[in-house]
C-alpha cells in the first residue's frame, strides 16, 4: 500500500513569511486570504487584526514551500481587496526530517503597493518547537450523526457545539477556521478534537449532499463520495495508494508527525455514516509534515 | 384490406422524453427519502413515491402522449379497466426495482435484477397499454423486434439504475434521468415499429372505450401535476438540506 518514493523525494525549503495588508473592510477578509494561503500550500501560523485610520490592517504570518511564495506574493498582494501589500520572508525548518542553513529574514516588499512604515516586524522569530511524539491515531468512530458516537474530546466539548454550526454555514470555506481551531488547542489535543471535528463535518456533509444511492463498497465509496468532498474543500486525487492532499492547511504548522487529523476524521464520516454496520477506518500514511510531498489517507474495512 | 399506418407528431414525440425525464428526476428526488428512511413505513413511502412518479409519470404518463403523437386515420379508444392496469403494472414494477437496487449494498447481481425487473415493468406497460387500444384493426407485431424492445429497455434500466445508485452528484440525478427517459421512450418507439395494424370489419368496441380527447386531458393533468411536482419536490429538497443539523 505503501510506496517509498514520496517520502524520498527532495524536501522543498521552507519559508516562513509575515504579511501585511491592508484593506478597507475586514469582514471575512482573514477567510478569504486563508484560502488563498491554503490554497498555495501554506499554513496560517498566527494572525493579528486591526482598525486604524488606514483601514483594517491584517498581519499574519504563514508558513510552507519556497516553491510556492511567488504565487502566494501574487494572488494575495492583487486580491481584489487588498490596498497594500508587505512581506518579509526567512527560512525555517522543514516539517522534517529537518534542514540547516535557516537564513537571514530577508524583507521583500512589493514596490508597487504602498509600504507603510510603522510596518514593524519581529526582531526574531520564535525557534522551532521540539518535535513532538508522533501521537498514535485516535480509536475511530462507531456512530455517526445520531447513530454514532464519535471519540469525546477533552477540549470544551460546548465551544466545539458552537464552532460546528459556524463551519456548516461557511462550508465549503471552513479550512481557515479549522486551522485557528488547530492553533487554539493543545497539540496534544490535535488529534482527537480534530478528528471529531471532521467526523461531524463528514457525516453531516454525507446526510446533504450524497445520501441519495445504494449503500455503497469501501471501494466506490472512496471514489464517488469521499473524493468529489473534499475537492469542495481543496484538491485531491486518487490512485491505487489512497487518496492524496497536497497542500493540507494542517502541515507546516511547527509540529512534527502525522497533522491531518480533520481530513482523517472527515472521511470516516462520510463513508461510514452510510456503513454504520461495518465501518471503515481511514489512516494518513504519509504526511506533509512528515516530509512527504503530499498526504496519503489509506482506508479500510 | 390496406395496413393502417402511424405518422408520430414531432412535438408530442419530443414531449413524451420531457415527460419521461421529469418523471425519473422527480422519482430520484423522492428516493432520496429511501436510504434516509429512520423505519420500514417510511422507506415503503419513499419506494412507493419514487415508483409512482417513475412509473406512473416517467413511463405510463410518457406512453399515452406518445400515443396521441401516433396519428392513424381510423377512430383509436382505450379500454378504462386494462388502461388503469397498465399503470398498476408499471409502478408495481418500478417500486420493486428500486426496492431492490436500493436494498444493501450496491452489487452488480441486484442492479442486473433491479433493472430486469423494471425493464419488464417498462415493456409490460406498454403492451398492456397497446392491448387496451380499441379500433376496429388488429394489432400484429414482429416478435424479433418486440425482443429488441425489451432488450432495450432492460439495458437501457441498468444503465440508469446504476447512474441512480452507484455514482453520486449531478451526474446521478441528471444522467439517470435523461438515461431513463431514452430507456422509456426507446422501448416504446421500438416497440411501435414492431407493430402493424391490420383493418377490421368490427368497429362496435370502438364506443365503448375511453377517447382520445379525454386521455389528453389525463394526460394533460398527469403531465402538469409531474412538472408541478418536480418543482414542489425539488424546493423540498433544497429546504431539507439546509435543515440537515451538523
Amino acid at each position: 500500500m505503501l510506496k517509498g518514493d514520496i517520502l524520498n523525494e527532495p524536501y522543498s525549503r521552507y519559508v516562513e513569511v509575515q504579511i501585511r495588508v491592508v484593506a478597507d473592510q475586514k469582514e471575512s477578509l482573514l477567510f478569504e486570504l486563508g484560502q488563498i494561503v491554503m490554497a498555495c500550500g501554506f499554513s496560517l501560523v498566527r494572525q493579528r487584526m486591526a482598525e486604524g485610520n488606514e483601514g483594517v490592517s491584517l498581519n499574519f504570518a504563514v508558513r510552507g514551500p519556497e516553491a510556492n511564495m511567488l504565487e502566494l506574493e501574487d494572488r494575495v498582494a492583487t486580491h481584489r481587496r487588498v490596498r497594500s501589500y508587505e512581506s518579509m520572508m526567512h527560512e525555517v525548518a522543514a516539517p522534517a526530517p529537518p534542514r540547516a542553513s535557516a537564513s537571514t529574514p530577508t524583507p521583500r516588499v512589493a514596490q508597487h503597493y504602498t509600504p507603510t512604515p510603522s510596518y514593524a516586524p519581529p526582531a526574531a522569530y520564535p525557534a522551532p518547537q521540539a518535535p513532538p511524539q508522533e501521537m498514535p491515531l485516535n480509536g475511530r468512530a462507531a456512530e455517526f450523526g445520531n447513530r454514532i458516537a464519535a471519540p469525546r474530546p477533552s477540549y470544551d466539548r460546548s465551544r466545539l457545539e458552537t464552532l460546528l454550526p459556524k463551519l456548516a454555514a461557511d462550508y465549503p470555506l471552513i479550512l481557515p477556521r479549522l486551522v485557528l481551531l488547530e492553533q487554539e488547542i493543545p497539540p496534544e489535543e490535535h488529534d482527537s478534537v480534530l478528528r471529531y471535528v471532521g467526523t461531524r463535518v463528514g457525516a453531516w456533509v454525507y446526510k446533504r449532499d450524497f445520501a441519495l444511492g445504494a449503500r455503497l463498497g469501501l471501494h466506490d465509496a472512496v471514489r464517488h463520495i469521499a473524493l468529489p468532498a473534499v475537492r469542495q474543500l481543496l484538491p485531491a486525487d486518487l490512485d491505487d495508494e489512497g487518496l492524496h492532499i497536497k497542500a493540507s492547511p494542517f502541515c507546516g504548522n511547527g509540529q512534527h508527525g502525522r497533522s491531518c487529523h480533520f481530513f482523517s476524521g472527515f472521511f470516516e464520516g462520510l463513508i461510514n455514516t452510510s456503513r454504520a454496520d461495518k465501518p471503515a477506518h481511514v489512516e494518513e500514511s504519509h504526511c506533509r509534515n512528515s516530509g512527504a510531498s503530499y498526504c496519503v489517507f489509506v482506508f479500510s474495512d | 384490406m390496406n395496413a393502417i399506418h402511424c405518422h408520430h407528431n414531432t412535438f408530442l414525440v419530443l414531449l413524451s422524453y420531457v415527460v419521461s425525464v421529469l418523471g425519473s428526476y422527480t422519482a430520484l428526488q423522492l428516493a432520496i427519502g429511501i436510504p434516509t428512511a429512520k423505519s420500514a413505513s417510511e422507506r415503503w413511502q419513499a419506494l412507493i413515491g419514487s415508483g409512482a412518479a417513475v412509473g406512473g409519470g416517467g413511463i405510463w404518463a410518457m406512453h399515452f402522449i406518445a400515443m396521441l403523437a401516433c396519428q392513424m386515420n381510423v377512430a383509436v379508444t382505450y379500454d378504462l379497466p386494462l388502461t388503469a392496469a397498465s399503470a398498476v403494472i408499471g409502478i408495481a414494477a418500478c417500486t420493486v426495482g428500486l426496492a431492490v437496487a436500493s436494498s444493501g449494498v450496491f452489487s452488480w447481481g441486484k442492479l442486473v435484477l433491479a433493472g430486469v425487473l423494471m425493464g419488464l415493468g417498462v415493456a409490460g406497460m406498454h403492451y398492456t397499454g397497446m392491448a387496451a387500444m380499441l379500433m376496429p384493426a388488429q394489432t400484429v407485431y414482429d416478435p424479433n423486434i418486440v425482443v429488441l424492445s425489451v432488450v432495450i429497455a432492460i439495458v437501457a434500466s441498468i444503465a440508469a439504475l446504476w447512474l441512480a445508485f452507484n455514482l453520486r452528484g449531478w451526474m446521478q440525478l441528471l444522467g439517470a434521468a435523461l438515461v431513463m427517459g431514452v430507456a422509456v421512450c426507446g422501448m416504446h418507439y421500438t416497440a411501435m415499429a414492431a407493430a402493424g395494424f391490420v383493418p377490421i370489419a368490427d368497429a362496435s368496441a370502438v364506443a365503448q372505450g375511453l377517447h382520445g380527447e379525454s386521455l389528453g386531458i389525463t394526460i394533460f393533468i398527469v403531465a402538469s401535476v409531474l412538472l408541478f411536482g418536480t418543482l414542489i419536490v425539488t424546493m423540498m429538497r433544497q429546504q431539507q438540506r439546509t435543515e440537515i443539523q451538523i
